[in-house]
């Protein structure tokens, strides 16, 4: 067996300790070490000195000076001591460092499964960490990655991400934000991956379904009009009472849904709850909206305003009230709404005109329960106490009011309408179709009355009037009053000397034609009138009276019929 | 001037001759809700026309009274009329 001689080869040392100093000799008197290690061996001093930095320096043992000391840099070296261009050779303790990528390339084995980590561990009372940082003198593609491969498919993904804005991307999946929310918001991904903050949190009051139904939740009705768009539709998921100034302003095409809730609004100023301000289609569902806080009959303070004549609002199933003055303010195409008002349940205001169809508004005391100027309404209801039930300077269509001690409907004209008072007018206005009932009121007056009836139990079923095919009855008073009379039946139920069919309380012609005049005292008169008054009447039946015709009344008509049968009246 | 006065529970409701509402105000009469008033939803003062009365109306549905009573001038005691005349000059208006 030969002998084997090992031959270590030779490998260049470098000194492990590095000392910084300030001068451009460190033999220099003065100079300041850190860390102050001065005269050692293994050591290398580096000057910081502006004129000789980089410059580096060992301790000579022998003649305990410090020299210059310069090693040769090979053409490629893996790790420099840092702040140096010093290859770290075998140096294994040193700070190092290296310019270009390092590779770190390791086959998991035993349980190990990774190529390499970094790892800080403080000493106690000491912070630790683990800094990567890039630098970059443009910030467009300055970013820190780190990639997932796949060998299998040779597909790279990027797993953690942050963009030079400093925003986190995770998976190639979805991207952070770079910046904070404010309070209550929360992180909302649009299904792009692009995630934001929005207001609202995993639960509210308010919200707004996505196409996926996948709410964002508000903490008040401000925040989610505010957030809504049109299409969207805010639900409301508990009552809710605002104590301050708070106006919400509808959106076009934003629907809100209430879910059967309430919502009050109690401050003693003049905001409104509702207001509707552009044209549009506005649809409320389901819902409850009260205007309340304020001295009962104050003007001012709507439950829903609006300035637009030609907006369209849809309320299926919404309850407005107001507890001190009006319900609905102002104008807009109106359907299906339910209002309730101290004062007045709808008043179309100044400037924007309502037309209303298949509605109920409501006056609890004095107000009306409609109005509407110059416009329409369609199938709905009016109802005041005090108050006119609906007043409509325009056209009314199948529609009814009530009221109890004032007119139940007046308008320029009625058409399939109930008007019924207590001891107001039933109707007011000329008719046709219509039914005016009152009980101690006129169950119509003014006007022309079409097809209609008109009945009042203790007063004129009709007053200045003209009444065309219509059936006029008055229980305990005279029939009519200063009416004209075509074509139509009036009765008198009243058992008195004084239950005429007609009266007038001055002079003027009246017309009673093709008619049945019936009364109950035969005492009475079917037609009687003001004491020498010229009235015109042909072709009429009379019943119960033993003189039909007030021997005081004179006959206007002087021609004779021809033969035809044919009369100028 | 006040032509009808109609009391609907404790407020009474004044119209002229053309039964143009006039205005409403409280009843207090004590003398007079003792002589006339008993369950009626409306009770009505004709002051001359069609003639100078009382009605009373009960069980109103959608206008219309399930019955009534009327009491003429002409037909109320010393006392009654009194107590009508009395209603009539203190709240005409």
């Amino acid at each position: 067996m030969g002998t084997h001689i090992k031959i270590k080869p030779y490998i260049p040392t470098t000194p492990s300790e590095i000392v910084e100093f300030d001068t451009t000799d460190p033999n220099l008197g003065g100079t300041i070490f850190t860390p102050d290690i001065q005269g050692a061996t293994n050591t290398l001093y580096i000057s910081r000195d502006p004129s000789t930095i980089g410059q580096t320096w060992v301790w000579n043992t022998t003649s305990n000076t410090y020299e210059t000391y310069t090693v040769d840099v090979p053409d490629s070296t893996p790790f420099w001591l840092y702040g140096t261009t010093i290859d770290a050779g075998s140096n294994k303790t040193a700070f190092i460092q290296r310019n270009g990528p390092i590779f770190i390339n390791s086959a998991p084995s035993n349980g190990s499964r990774y190529a390499g980590y970094f790892y800080s561990r403080a000493t106690s009372g000491q912070g630790s960490g683990v800094l990567i940082r890039k630098d970059s003198r443009t910030t467009s593609g300055n970013y820190l990655l780190i990639q997932g491969h796949d060998f299998s498919t040779n597909i790279s993904v990027d797993k953690l991400k942050v963009d030079h804005n400093g925003k986190l991307s995770i998976n190639d999946a979805y991207t952070l934000p770079n910046v904070g929310g404010t309070a209550g918001q929360v992180l909302t991904d649009d299904g792009a991956g692009n995630v934001t903050w929005q207001s609202g949190g995993s639960s509210g009051i308010f919200g707004i379904a996505n196409a996926s139904g996948v709410y964002t939740y508000y903490t008040t009705l401000t925040l989610a009009m505010t957030a809504a768009v049109s299409g969207d539709t805010i639900e409301i998921f508990a009552d809710v009472e605002e104590t301050g100034s708070v106006t919400i302003t509808l959106k076009d095409g934003v629907k809100i849904n209430g879910n059967g809730h309430t919502y009050i609004l109690s401050v003693d100023d003049a905001t409104n709850a509702l207001t509707m301000s552009s044209v549009g289609t506005y649809d409320l569902y389901n819902w409850n909206v009260k205007r309340t806080g304020r001295t009962a009959g104050t003007t001012t303070g709507y439950t829903f305003y609006s300035t637009q004549t030609s907006a369209k609002i849809n309320f299926l199933g919404v309850n407005l009230e107001n507890t001190f003055g009006t319900c609905y303010y102002g104008g807009g195409q109106i359907k299906n709404a339910y209002g309730v008002g101290y004062l007045n349940g709808l008043y179309g205001g100044t400037g924007s005109y309502p037309v209303v169809h298949n509605s109920y508004f409501e006056s609890t005391t004095s107000g009306t329960g409609m109005y509407v100027p110059y416009t329409n309404i369609y199938n709905s209801t009016g109802v005041s106490n005090s108050g006119i039930g609906i007043s409509c300077n325009g056209n009314v269509f199948e529609s009814m009011g009530i009221s109890v001690s004032n007119t139940g409907i007046q308008a320029q004209r009625m058409n399939k309408c109930i008007g019924i008072s207590t001891s107001g007018k039933g109707l007011h206005g000329g008719s046709r179709n219509c039914t005016g009932i009152s009980t101690s009121g006129f169950g119509g007056a003014s006007g022309d009355f079409y097809n209609s009836t008109l009945i009042s139990s203790s007063n004129y079923g009709l007053s200045g009037a003209n009444a065309y095919n219509c059936s006029v009855q008055s229980s305990t008073s005279i029939a009519t009053s200063s009416c004209s009379i075509y074509n139509s039946t009036i009765r008198c139920l009243w058992n008195n000397v004084g239950g005429h069919c007609t009266i007038t309380f001055a002079l003027g012609l009246r017309e009673i034609v093709n008619s049945i005049l019936e009364v109950t005292n035969s005492s009475a008169y079917c037609i009687s009138a003001y004491v020498g008054s010229t009235w015109k009447y042909a072709n009429n039946s009379f019943k119960g009276a033993t003189i039909p015709i007030n021997p005081s009344l004179i006959q206007g008509i002087t021609n004779t019929s021809d033969s035809q049968g044919n009369i100028l009246i | 001037m006040t032509e009808k006065f109609d009391i609907i529970g404790d407020v009474t409701y004044r119209y002229d001759s053309d039964m143009e509402a006039q205005d409403s105000v409280a009843f207090s009469d004590a003398t007079f809700e003792s002589t006339f008033m008993d369950t009626q939803d409306l009770l009505t003062i004709n002051v001359s026309q069609p003639i100078k009365r009382i009605m009373k109306f009960y069980n109103i549905e959608m206008g219309i009274p399930e019955s009534f009573t009327e009491l003429d001038y002409d037909s109320m005691t010393a006392e009654q009329k009194s107590a009508l005349d009395n209603f009539i000059t203190a709240n005409t208006i």
